[in-house]
């Protein structure tokens, strides 16, 4: 095999055309049974029967909130992997998962009796709310403890990203300690990530940030490039490496929060899809930000599609079938390369 | 850094075919497994999302006309042969839908559990939420409420409100004799490291006053970890359990490891007490039957 035929089936476009595929394609599943005809002319004739309204109303919004949350996390992982020039980091190291986490969790515990008086779809969207307001805040909270004479020291960062997490789960656990069973059982869904509730509300919220976050983050590829060399190297390079640094970080703490916001935590896809195209292709962020978000989005609707159809009428945590469908395959593309280490 | 010339291509190209092959797999077991839907039919298609109501539509005599419960509904036996939908906090949108039902019941406190209720309200189904209450007529407010969504006939009703009289009636009867008030420790286990004890207002705490005990901890609501010394300060003349939860902890000798335990006056006079949790807790048409048994238990000599 050739490295023409290589590039070619690993470039974006033809990666973009798979996504198309697999969009398309998802449409076609679910639990409830349709044939291909019955697809096609609910999507194409205006009619009004319940088999459009499913397709358009449940199936659509669902498929398009997966593509975007996938990409999302794949592509805030790169980011976050290139800026700590760390391979075991994603979106969970800078706080985001373990505050989100922390304010979900708060939610959930104190919606019976601190929430009662507010109105009811507030109680219903208070989860995912607090989510995003914990996680970018928690976010925020380590990236000024990194901070000295206006510089943000990475490794500070990482470390103080560790530690906030420990802190936030401490907290996270008490609540836990304090919660109910029912309360209990939520939280614990909520930990492994589900689609279920998906509607056009939550696309429409979710596609202008991740969409509009992507486009901004592809803009850093470069600065990531110069940074892979080392902060000092990149600065030499005519990289504004500070001002780069917080537009990451401001940006990737934005996407995953609002991806963990509207699903619960996903892990896996941030720390995994960026590594699985770096084996294949290297690392050049001009290639590897925009292939992340297509993967992770082709990756995540797959396992959703997965999720929604294998234990009809139930329906299984996404969270548990990313690591269960994704970790033996990647552990296989591993041990099959042929390099030493992992390098990023 | 150096990268295999063949792996990529092989693997991209074999995820590629994966993708198809897992389409292919998923169209042939939709297409199989299409069922009859009724159209036009006059008999409600009914989903109950809790044990409790899914007990109360069988009681009302609906329990053929439903379609789909959640992983609560246990009670009765035929219930455990309708479509399980889950958990509330997951469920399957589209399987509901090809439930085709007309009317879904859920508690009104589960309502923010779920946030598929929204876009099957717009498929135009109704939801109904009910508030339920740890009394022992429950039953008979659930059915009433239910009155208003389904042609309850109003004789099944007064057969459903006599019943529930006659339970509490016979229930004033056992308890009658009974001049003492014993302690009772309700113990929540999950095997032996997640053990819970049932504080005030806790529906356990409810069904032991109905049955004329005391519950043994006042200091605290809801559920907190059992600790050594809240058992020893609580001394519970009777220690009541789930068969499950017993049944975590290998029974009494399971239960006789944990500590504090074996200091109760329940332990040494060995009143352990199991019974069903769904029967003792769910106050359904059940509670006041519940509540007698329970009063026989722990006034036992």
């Amino acid at each position: 095999m050739n490295s023409d035929y290589k590039s070619y089936l690993l470039s974006p476009l033809f990666l973009g055309v798979i996504l198309l595929i697999t969009l398309v394609g998802a449409l076609f599943f679910g639990a409830y049974s349709m044939r291909f005809g019955e697809v096609w002319t609910a999507i194409f004739e205006a009619s009004q029967d319940s088999t459009r309204f499913l397709i358009l109303n449940i199936r659509l919004p669902r498929i398009l909130l997966t593509a975007l949350t996938g990409a999302g996390l794949a592509i805030s992982g790169a980011a976050i992997q290139g800026l700590f020039r760390n391979p075991l980091a994603d979106q969970t190291l800078i706080g985001v998962t373990s505050g989100a986490m922390l304010f979900a969790v708060l939610s959930i515990v104190l919606m019976g009796s601190l929430l009662t008086a507010f109105a009811e779809v507030f109680r219903q969207a208070s989860v995912a709310i607090f989510a995003f307001a914990g996680g970018v805040a928690t976010t925020y909270l380590v990236y000024f403890l990194s901070r000295k004479e206006g510089k943000t020291y990475v490794m500070t960062m990482l470390l103080a990203g560790i530690a906030i997490t420990a802190f936030a789960g401490a907290i996270t656990g008490v609540f836990i300690y304090l919660s109910d069973d029912q309360q209990l059982r939520d939280i614990t869904f909520w930990s492994m990530g589900s689609f279920s509730g998906a509607n056009w509300i939550q696309t429409g919220i979710v596609a202008p940030l991740i969409l509009g976050g992507i486009f901004l983050l592809n803009r850093y590829a470069k600065a990531l490039n110069a940074i892979l060399l080392g902060e000092r190297e990149a600065t030499y390079l005519g990289i504004p490496v500070e001002q780069t640094k917080s537009r990451i970080i401001l940006l990737t703490s934005l996407i995953a929060g609002v991806c963990i916001a509207m699903s619960g935590i996903i892990g896996f896809v941030g720390l995994i899809v960026p590594h699985l195209l770096r084996l294949l292709k290297g690392t050049d962020y001009h290639y590897l930000l925009k292939s992340s978000a297509i993967v992770g989005a082709i990756f995540l609707v797959l396992a959703d599609t997965l999720a929604r159809t294998i234990i009809a009428p139930a329906e299984l945590p996404i969270g548990i079938l990313t690591a269960t469908v994704g970790a033996p395959f990647f552990l296989w593309l591993l041990i099959r390369s042929q390099q030493k280490s992992l390098a990023i | 850094m150096k990268y295999s010339a063949f792996l990529p291509g092989r693997v991209v190209h074999g995820s590629f075919c994966a993708i198809i092959f897992l389409f292919s797999v998923l169209s042939c077991q939709t297409e199989e497994s299409k069922p009859q839907k009724i159209e036009n039919s006059a008999a409600p298609r009914i989903i109950s999302l809790s044990g409790c109501l899914t007990e109360t539509l069988f009681d009302l005599g609906y329990g053929s006309m439903i379609v789909g419960r959640d992983v609560t509904s246990t009670y009765p036996e035929e219930a455990k042969a309708i479509a399980d939908l889950g958990h509330i906090t997951q469920l399957n949108t589209e399987a509901i839908l090809q439930l085709n039902p007309t009317i879904i019941f859920l508690e009104e406190e589960q309502k923010t559990q779920t946030q598929a209720l929204h876009s099957l309200e717009q498929a135009g189904i109704t939801i109904v939420a009910i508030p339920t209450a740890t009394s022992l007529n429950n039953a008979l407010r659930i059915a009433q409420k239910m009155k208003t969504h389904l042609p309850i006939e109003e004789q099944t009703l007064k057969n459903l409100k006599q019943q529930i009289t006659e339970d509490s009636l016979a229930l004033g009867e056992t308890l009658n004799p009974f001049t003492d008030h014993p302690k009772v420790l309700f113990i929540y286990a999950r095997g032996a490291g997640r053990l819970m004890a049932g504080g005030k207002n806790t529906p356990a705490a409810v069904i032991i006053e109905k049955a004329g005990g005391i519950n043994a901890i006042q200091s605290f609501d809801n559920y907190q970890a059992l600790t050594p010394e809240a058992l020893v300060e609580a001394q519970p003349s009777v220690i009541l359990m789930f068969d499950t939860g017993l049944k975590s902890l290998n029974g009494k000798t399971g239960l006789e490891q944990i500590p504090g335990i074996s200091q109760t006056p329940a332990f040494q006079q060995n009143r352990i007490v199991a019974m069903d949790g769904h029967y003792l807790t769910s106050f359904s048409s059940r509670a006041g039957k519940a509540a007698k048994e329970l009063a026989t238990l722990i006034h036992a000599e």
